[in-house]
């Protein structure tokens, strides 16, 4: 019994131990990646930009001062093949399982992307929830413009992706929730747009807005503030900040909890969707000629212009989604699919002409829970 | 199996034996239906459980075992059968465990000698008897239910449930199809069929106890699943696996290295007890030494696992969800019900 429980517990250790890149060869050995740019070439080959750690920062000890990451132009004619022939240019076998963040080149967007991803969904190595982005250049150009000799570039971005739970003006996606939109009703998706920017002559990262995608290939731009109304819509939203205009000057609210409830009412001949988005908000702002403190019909009137401007934003955002680009990036046909299975079922090839045609009722509700270091008088 | 086991010790084996097909199963098995389809067809499995196992638990009640007759050319036939599908099953396992460390585990790593050396451990597990076995279940159940609650816990974030899916999109048949073939890859209803008489205690209790909580814990595997990866899951070649690797709690992150271990726990109980079941009931039907039983097994087991490991075509010629389901169908409620039926023949020509 003794010995059966021993090799139970060896068994269990090993394979507790064993996980994914155990047993591989020496670490200096490895290009350990942290993010893969790829972008399509004219004749339909990849060129593949792989940002590494340096690992022989950590295996040499001369003390020589080495830059912390590698920059890799890899070129195929496939993506798997690109990143494999690294082990030809200088023997080392890039490893996926720490790679963070996918950068699509602006062509590559254009052309369709879902190629490019396949090589990632069956590399066992790769992780589903590795950040997309894209670029509105060639991803190669932007990994060499975003580098310096100190800075994780993928890291960067991937922290940049996942501030959009504390700032709706930024979205994400990660590579399970792409593909789980390309293969749902509307076959539509967004991705964060990236960009870098030079401030005291070192570069650095910002997010600036959202792609749109209808089937796999790049439609529209949104800009920051259309992302803060997508991120509305999809229920995505949770904090950031609303700025408005009032008659007497410009205010602003600082959004705690943001919940947005999605019905769909398919009875009438085409499809109505109910958005109701409920929004715990400070008054953040309110730059008035007024006195300082604010009267409870001053509280109530800024509360009426926020609202106003959330719903009239994601208004301007749905005609141009679902009107003019005819995208659902937002994921409401998935409603028609939950509730009215048989209707999807026999327009599930012009769903989008449907979308079209629907119509959109958007209702916001702000409930304001403080006013700041002041009092309602 | 001279010396019995409880009752709680027999269906702790199974449950961890259950636990592996759940935690090792690929979209090939519920194809044709959706994410709600996929929680929802655990009932029909309920259900079905209940079926098939009926003959068995009336085979089996007090009347019918005075009756029983160890010696008979019956009970030769059942033991022949049995270890057939003993051994198909016990194939199946490492042929699959071998494609999750080929996949996954070491995808640059010829893992034939990984295998070898699970088979050996088996072996030896095996020819431990039962006891070691059912003492092991009963140590290890209960971490590792916690384990599975544990990255069931830390999913919830990752909970999306516009994932889900309308019930029945593409009708009833592929569902009670589905449902059917998770019966037919559920061999531990033949090891019930093979070994309740040595069982103590209330045995059709512990029957629904299992039956109840291996539905609950396929239910919440299902949702997880469905919820977390939506269509996504259909990609992977082990979504359990890849649901588990999403995980994260705190600075724990990717705890696909639990259910690893957790797989190769269970694989290891169950490859025993299927290698011990067949040296079993060989020796006692036919009078063969146990040792000789245990060593032939794992040595045909061994070569037929080496011929398949590493060519995914031959995995799936072997893990056939029909041939299963043929064996299990054979193994459980045909053969107690012509039991039966021989039985109650012989008691009536008595009287």
């Amino acid at each position: 019994m003794r010995k059966a429980v021993i090799i139970l517990i060896a068994l269990i250790c090993a394979g507790s131990a064993v996980n994914r890149n155990a047993f591989k060869s020496d670490i200096s050995n490895r290009d350990v990646v942290q993010g893969v740019g790829i972008d399509i070439n004219a004749d339909g080959t990849y060129t593949v930009t792989l940002e590494t750690i340096n690992t022989e920062n950590y295996s040499n000890a001369d003390g020589a001062a080495k830059p912390v990451m590698n920059l890799r132009t890899l070129h195929g004619k496939t993506v798997s093949s690109a990143i494999k022939s690294a082990y030809s240019i200088d023997g080392k076998t890039p490893v996926l399982s720490q790679n963070r963040v996918i950068v699509i080149g602006k062509e590559l967007a254009e052309r369709g992307i879902l190629p490019s991803l396949d090589f990632f969904i069956r590399d066992a190595e790769n992780y589903p929830t590795v950040q997309i982005a894209t670029v509105e250049e060639k991803a190669e150009d932007f990994f060499k413009n975003a580098s310096s000799e100190s800075t994780v570039v993928s890291r960067n971005i991937e922290k940049i992706l996942l501030t959009s739970d504390d700032d709706m003006t930024v979205s994400s996606i990660t590579l399970c929730e792409l593909m789980n939109r390309l293969e749902s009703a509307g076959h539509s998706f967004y991705v964060p747009i990236i960009t870098t920017f030079k401030e005291k002559d070192r570069p650095e990262i910002k997010s600036k807005g959202t792609a749109v995608f209808k089937e796999d290939k790049y439609v529209c731009s949104l800009s920051e503030e259309e992302t803060a109304s997508l991120n509305f819509i999809s229920d995505k939203a949770r904090k950031g900040s609303v700025d408005f205009n009032t008659d007497e000057g410009s205010a602003a609210i600082s959004i705690i909890k943001s919940k947005t409830v999605r019905k769909v009412d398919c009875s009438a001949e085409n499809p109505i969707f109910y958005i109701k988005i409920e929004i715990d908000a400070d008054i953040a702002e309110s730059d008035t000629d007024k006195e300082y403190s604010l009267s409870k019909s001053e509280v109530d009137s800024l509360k009426s212009y926020a609202e106003e401007k959330v719903k009239s934003d994601i208004e301007k955002l749905s005609e141009k989604l679902y009107t003019e680009q005819q995208a659902d990036a937002a994921g409401l046909s998935r409603l028609i699919y939950i509730h009215y299975p048989e209707l999807f079922r026999e327009n599930e090839k012009n769903l989008n002409e449907i979308m079209t045609e629907s119509q959109y009722f958007v209702e916001v509700e702000i409930c304001v829970r403080r006013v700041g270091q002041d009092y309602v008088s | 199996m001279n010396s019995k086991i409880s009752a709680f010790q027999f269906y702790s084996i199974l449950l961890l034996s259950r636990i592996l097909i759940t935690l090792t199963y690929t979209p090939k098995y519920t194809e044709g239906i959706t994410a709600s389809d996929k929680i929802f067809q655990t009932l029909f499995r309920f259900i079905f459980g209940i079926i098939i196992t009926l003959p068995v638990f009336l085979l089996n009640n007090k009347n019918e075992s005075e009756l029983q007759n160890k010696n008979g050319v019956f009970q030769k036939i059942k033991a022949v059968i049995f270890s057939a599908v003993f051994f198909y099953f016990s194939v199946t396992t490492v042929a699959r465990l071998d494609l999750f460390a080929g996949t996954v585990m070491f995808p640059e790593t010829d893992v034939k000698f990984l295998l070898l050396l699970v088979i050996v451990f088996c072996a030896y597990g095996a020819y431990l008897g039962i006891e070691p076995i059912a003492r092991s279940a009963v140590m290890f159940v209960i971490p590792v239910l916690l384990s599975l609650a544990f990255i069931c816990l830390s999913l919830v974030k990752k909970v999306d449930l516009l994932n889900l899916t309308p019930l029945f999109y593409n009708g009833v048949f592929p569902v009670v199809k589905t449902s059917l073939s998770a019966v037919g890859r559920t061999v531990e209803y033949a090891v019930i069929a093979a070994s309740l008489p040595f069982v103590k205690g209330n045995s059709k209790k512990g029957f629904f106890i299992w039956l109840t909580l291996q539905t609950v814990i396929t239910a919440a595997v299902f949702f997880f699943e469905g919820t977390c990866l939506g269509a996504f899951s259909n990609m992977q070649l082990f979504p359990v696996y890849t649901i588990a690797s999403m995980a994260q709690f705190s600075f724990f992150r990717g705890l696909g290295a639990i259910i690893t271990g957790v797989w190769i726990l269970c694989a290891f109980l169950k490859i025993s007890l299927l290698i011990f079941l067949q040296s079993k009931l060989l020796s006692e039907g036919f009078g063969i030494k146990r040792i000789t039983v245990t060593v032939v097994s794992a040595v045909l087991l061994a070569v037929v696992c080496l011929f398949i490991s590493g060519n995914v075509s031959r995995f799936n010629a072997v893990d056939s969800s029909l041939v299963k389901f043929i064996l299990i169908m054979i193994s459980v409620p045909a053969l107690a019900l012509a039991e039966l039926i021989v039985k109650r023949v012989k008691k009536c020509v008595r009287q």
